[in-house]
This record gives structure tokens, C-alpha cells and sequence, in this order.
């Protein structure tokens, strides 16, 4: 018998109250919600404000917890997973971009990409050059010895994705990211997270309430209230989005991903 | 993460506030500093007394005096009993009293103390210029003070002689030598005294006491205990030492705890400045949970800063009390030698003492940071991310 396929994520089942009260269903964030994540997915959950879908990133990303149902990531239950382990799931295995950027002000711009690394345990030398490279890749190199707050919004969203990207996660998980920035820029950044899916081959699960970009996911799943109103798969030709990056810089960044 | 790194990163953070850091650390530093002056000046004076108490006499000599109603007396039997002790290495008869002696038609008048030439080295007086008296001469020392109430310099007064008279402190009467005396010996006494071979007095003369040198330690206690039952009085240095260490003790107590006040005020001020630091940074706290630093991570760093200031903190602390104390004794001492005394370091500074003051702000800062620093590693990273 072939061995069952395993998704990237599994939700299954899940629902999300808040409050002391598991049955006020006034509190309902998140009902009876299943969802699956395949590798190499371009998924997009749509909705308006307050339907729950950044609850659902959140639990994905493990920074929040399911009041019923389970979340799996590769077959292992976040909700089982100790301190540890959820810390090293944050740092190895999903790489989290935000509408805030947040990006810590007191370090320098290199300094933040390396992070995760830093927590890794990764020498200070060998993550100052994986971060350099990186920044060099998404062409912000330039600002490396900067601090955040010196930055524009969009440059400060390509170095909280450099963050995101540094230890090679199976997994974007990215929450209304052109929240914070003028069309221009969320055209740029909006096309450059295309682009780590389509060209540089990264999976990636992103939040949005605009839906301007729902043409570039490959799968984009509609919540209201709580609950899944449909799934739709795009019909979306990626190739007719001009690449944001030097070609060249795609292939390096699937080599980085490697090292 | 890497110890390296915490430490990086805390210096990083503690660097971003930069004044903030720099007034705690400052407000450590001058109670630490209080401290080190309070405690340098405690340890400065008891040296000093100790020292000169060592100094001035044997720790082994005791003074024995009369009993209660001049009995039993002190007399030319008593002198050949307590020689007879086998605890006793020396003695010397010793009359104090009042001296007087004229010189180039100045009378002047001064402490006397009249004994065996041994009295001097028994007493701990050392002779700078000169030799000591001999037993059987009529024969003086004297101390530099007499010399200048007299007006004379040393070379002066050596070799010359001189009339001199002796009080007896028994009936106040005045006992007038035929012989003139001639000045052997100056000492380096603080007082001005001089001193007379005991044999020069008349035998009616009674003494004052007997200085007598125990063989050693043991023997101070037992020929205390024996004297003291036959109803002598009997006092000894070591006596005076447990006493002024005493003294010491709780004026070190007194000192330590107006230094603990304000240790105690410099660490609330720690602990408001922690507290407030984690409110502030509550966000970033949240942002590094997300990338995955681990609770254990943040801990260490916020103990980590908490320490960094402690430490920082003593060592500040430390330069300043003893810039401070260094610049109080060069005042002191300004003072001292316009007015004809010596200088002297009346500050102290044992290493173990000064150790300490960089390990006791480091521990306490700990101390103070480990609630602030526990809470920032329990913070709920989605919470914390929501902080504004």
C-alpha cells in the first residue's frame, strides 16, 4: 500500500474562541475550519476585517493555539510541541512576514535579517555573510548598516522578507503585507513575494483583505465569518509578472536556499 | 543562542539608551561609591588606631598598678616576686608623673616617667637620635615636642645638660636632683615626655606601676588572671585592642547600614528602570519570540543587561569613592601638615573589600532583574507583537 500523502499543513477542524467562555459563540473567532497547505502553493486567504484569517495565519505560525480541532505541520501537532521545539518551528521551519514590518529598531538592518540565525547559534561571522548575501539578492544591500527606522516602508518590508528567507523555512507565512505601504510599493513587494513562490520556489501562505492581488496565488480561499466560504483555484498565467529581480538572482536564491 | 551573542546583544540594546543606561549605572555607582568612602574611611581609622596601639607598646606588656586601698602596694617585693613568675620576661618599675626641667633659663614643664632603661623598648618608644638612658646615670631622653615648647633643635640639646625636677604624683611634692642631667636620647614620642632612670629617685617614691613583658600570648592572660587574684590592678594591651575593635565593630555596622539605604534606593531604581525597559520593549520581545529566540534566550538577555549595569555599576563605583576618598585625605592632610602634624592615609581599601563592591551591585542587580526578566521571557509572543 503507497504511504499516505502528507500536506505541508493540515488545519483540521479547527475553532478559535476567545474570552473564559469556549461556548459564547459572540466570541467565535474561527468555526470548523479545514484547510490544507501544499508544498509549492501560492495560497491567499481573502476576507474582510475581522473574518478570522490572520487568526488562522497566527495558528499556522504557531503563535497562537486552536481551542478545538488540530493544527499539523508535516504530521506533527503544534499544539504538542514544547517550548523548544516551537521556538526552533519559528526559526527553521516558517519564516513570518508582517503588515508592521517589525523589525527591531535598537539593531541595525543586517543585524535583524541575521536574527533568526543569531537564535540559531549560528557563528557571528558566517551569519553576517548569509545576511549580507541575502540583502545583496533582494538588492537592499546597501542599506545593511542602517537602522530600520532609516529605511522606507518598502525597503523595510524587503528586509523583513531577507528575515523571513535567512533560514531557509519550508514556509511563507505572510500577514497583509502592503498594509503599511503606498501603491507603488505594495505593487513592488506584492510582486516580489510572487516571485519567491513562482521563481524562486518557495511556498507561501499570505493574508490579505485587497483584492487586487488574489489573480497571483495559485489557490485562494475566501473566509467570512469565522468559516471557509469557498476555495477557488487561479487561472493566473505567472509568467506575465515582470520579474522584480535581475533573472540571475532567482537562481542564486534557489542555491541559497540549499546551503 | 550563543553566551557571545546575549552578551552582544545586550550591550547593543544597552547601548540603543544609551543615557538611560548611563544614569543607572551612574546611580549605582554613587551608592557604591558611598560605600567605598564610608567603609575606606572605617577601615582607614581602624588601621591606623590598631596600628598605633600595636605600635605605642607591646602587645605583650601588661601595666600592673596597686590594689584597691593601696593593697597590696607596689614595692621594691612586689618587683622581685613578679620576677620570680615564670611568665614574666621583663619588668620595669614605672613612676609617672610631672617633670619639669630649665634650660638656657626656660622652665618648662611636661609628662615624666621614670624606670628601667627597658621601659622604652617595652613601650614600643623608639629613639631616633641619641641612646637610650643609662640605669645608673643621671641621664634623660626627650621627646621632640619638649624640644620645640623648648625651642631647641636636636643637636642642639644632645650631650648638654640640664636641671631638672620631678613631681611625686603620690603627694605632689617636689623633688629637686642635686646633679644636673645630661640628654642622651630624643624619641619619636607624639607627646611630650621625657624619661628618667628610676634610680635617680629617691626610694621614698612610690611607684605608679609596674610595666611588666609577659614571654608570650599565653602568658599575658595567665599573669593577668594571677595578678588580678592577688588584687593587683591590672591592665594589657590586648584589653584595650577587644575593646577598640568593639568600638570598631559597630561604628563598621553603623556605616554598613547607612551604605545598605542607599544601596537599597539605587536598587528600586533598577528595578523601576528594568521594569519600564521590558514595557518598551515588549514588542521586540514579541518580534524575537516570532523568529524563534527562545524563552530561555530572553531571559538570559534581560539578566544579562541587569548584570552589565550591576557590574558597571561597582566598577564606577569604585573609581568614584576612591577619587573621592583619595581627594578627601589630600584635604585632610593640607589641613594636618599646615597645623604641624604628619600626613597620613587615613582611607583603607582591603582587596577583598573592594572585590566585593563589584560583586555585590552585580549580585543584586540579578536579584532585581530576575522578575522583570522572567516576565519578558513568559510574554505571549502574538500579544507582545500586538503591543503598540
Amino acid at each position: 500500500m503507497p504511504r499516505a500523502h502528507l500536506p505541508l499543513i493540515t488545519v483540521d477542524n479547527v475553532s478559535k474562541t476567545y474570552g473564559d467562555h469556549p461556548e459564547d459563540y459572540s466570541q467565535l473567532i474561527l468555526i470548523n475550519v479545514k484547510v490544507t497547505i501544499e508544498e509549492g502553493e501560492f495560497v491567499i486567504i481573502f476576507g474582510p476585517s475581522g473574518s478570522g484569517k490572520s487568526t488562522l495565519l497566527n495558528m499556522m505560525a504557531g503563535l497562537e493555539f486552536p481551542t478545538g480541532g488540530r493544527i499539523f505541520v508535516r504530521g506533527s501537532n503544534l499544539a504538542k510541541l514544547n517550548n523548544g521545539e516551537l521556538a526552533k518551528y519559528h526559526r527553521d521551519r516558517m519564516g513570518m512576514v508582517f503588515q508592521q514590518f517589525n523589525l527591531i529598531k535598537s539593531l541595525n538592518v543586517w543585524e535583524n535579517v541575521a536574527l533568526p540565525q543569531a537564535a540559531a547559534g549560528v557563528p557571528y561571522g558566517k551569519r553576517k555573510k548569509r545576511a549580507h548575501h541575502l540583502l545583496h539578492l533582494l538588492q537592499v544591500d546597501k542599506y545593511a548598516n542602517r537602522h530600520p527606522n532609516e529605511l522606507s516602508g518598502g525597503q523595510q518590508q524587503r528586509v523583513a522578507i531577507a528575515r523571513a528567507l535567512i533560514n531557509d523555512p519550508s514556509i511563507l507565512l505572510v500577514d497583509e503585507p502592503t498594509g503599511n505601504l503606498d501603491t507603488k510599493m505594495a505593487d513592488e513587494v506584492m510582486n516580489l513575494i510572487h516571485d519567491l513562490h513562482y521563481r524562486a520556489q518557495h511556498t507561501v501562505v499570505l493574508v490579505t483583505h485587497n483584492p487586487d492581488y488574489l489573480r497571483y496565488a495559485t489557490r485562494v480561499i475566501y473566509i467570512r465569518d469565522g468559516q471557509i466560504e469557498k476555495e477557488e483555484n487561479s487561472q493566473h498565467d505567472p509568467g506575465s509578472v515582470k520579474p522584480v529581480l535581475p533573472e540571475e538572482y532567482y537562481k542564486q536564491l534557489i542555491r541559497f536556499r540549499g546551503k | 543562542m550563543r553566551w557571545i551573542d546575549i552578551i552582544r546583544f545586550s550591550l547593543t540594546i544597552l547601548r540603543t539608551n544609551f543615557l538611560r543606561t548611563l544614569l543607572t549605572i551612574a546611580a549605582i555607582g554613587t551608592a557604591i561609591g558611598l560605600i567605598v568612602v564610608l567603609l575606606g574611611f572605617g577601615y582607614g581609622v581602624q588601621d591606623l588606631t590598631i596600628g598605633s596601639i600595636i605600635h605605642s607598646q607591646s602587645l605583650l606588656s601588661l601595666d600592673v598598678t596597686a590594689g584597691k586601698d593601696n593593697h597590696p602596694p607596689l614595692d621594691p617585693k612586689s618587683l622581685t616576686d613578679f620576677k620570680g613568675y615564670a611568665q614574666v620576661k621583663e619588668l620595669s618599675p614605672v613612676v609617672a608623673g610631672e617633670g619639669q626641667i630649665s634650660y638656657n633659663g626656660k622652665l618648662i614643664s611636661n609628662l615624666a616617667e621614670a624606670g628601667t632603661s627597658n621601659l622604652l623598648t617595652m613601650e614600643g618608644t623608639v629613639i631616633e637620635k641619641g641612646r637610650n638612658f643609662d640605669d645608673n646615670s643621671p641621664e634623660i631622653v626627650l621627646s621632640p615636642q619638649s624640644l620645640s615648647i623648648l625651642d631647641v633643635t636636636a643637636s642642639d640639646i644632645l650631650d648638654k645638660t640640664l636641671d631638672v625636677s620631678f613631681i611625686n604624683p603620690a603627694n605632689q611634692e617636689k623633688i629637686s636632683f642635686p646633679k644636673q642631667f645630661k640628654v642622651v636620647g630624643i624619641t619619636s614620642d607624639a607627646n611630650p615626655v621625657m624619661y628618667l632612670p628610676h634610680s635617680m629617685l629617691p626610694a621614698s617614691v612610690a611607684m605608679t606601676s609596674v610595666k611588666v613583658l609577659a614571654k608570650d600570648r599565653n602568658g599575658v592572660a595567665e599573669l593577668q588572671q594571677l595578678l588580678l587574684n592577688q588584687g593587683y590592678g591590672v591592665e594589657s594591651l590586648l584589653d584595650t585592642l577587644d575593646s577598640a575593635q568593639k568600638v570598631f565593630n559597630w561604628a563598621t555596622f553603623g556605616l554598613i547600614a547607612i551604605a545598605a539605604i542607599a544601596l537599597i534606593v539605587a536598587a528600586i531604581g533598577m528595578f523601576n528602570t528594568l521594569t519600564i525597559t521590558l514595557m518598551e520593549r515588549t514588542r521586540e520581545i514579541g518580534i524575537m519570540k516570532s523568529v524563534g529566540v527562545t524563552d530561555m534566550a530572553v531571559l538570559k538577555l534581560f539578566l544579562t543587561e541587569a548584570g552589565i549595569i550591576g557590574l558597571s555599576g561597582g566598577v564606577f563605583g569604585i573609581l568614584l569613592g576612591l577619587g573621592v576618598s583619595l581627594i578627601i585625605n589630600q584635604v585632610i592632610n593640607q589641613v594636618a601638615i599646615r597645623y604641624g602634624g604628619s600626613s597620613l592615609m587615613i582611607f583603607s581599601f582591603p582587596p577583598l573589600f573592594l572585590l566585593s563592591m563589584v560583586g555585590y551591585p552585580t549580585l543584586l542587580s540579578l536579584i532585581t532583574g530576575f522578575y522583570p526578566a522572567i516576565r519578558a521571557a513568559r510574554l505571549n509572543p502574538l500579544l507582545a507583537l500586538r503591543y503598540e
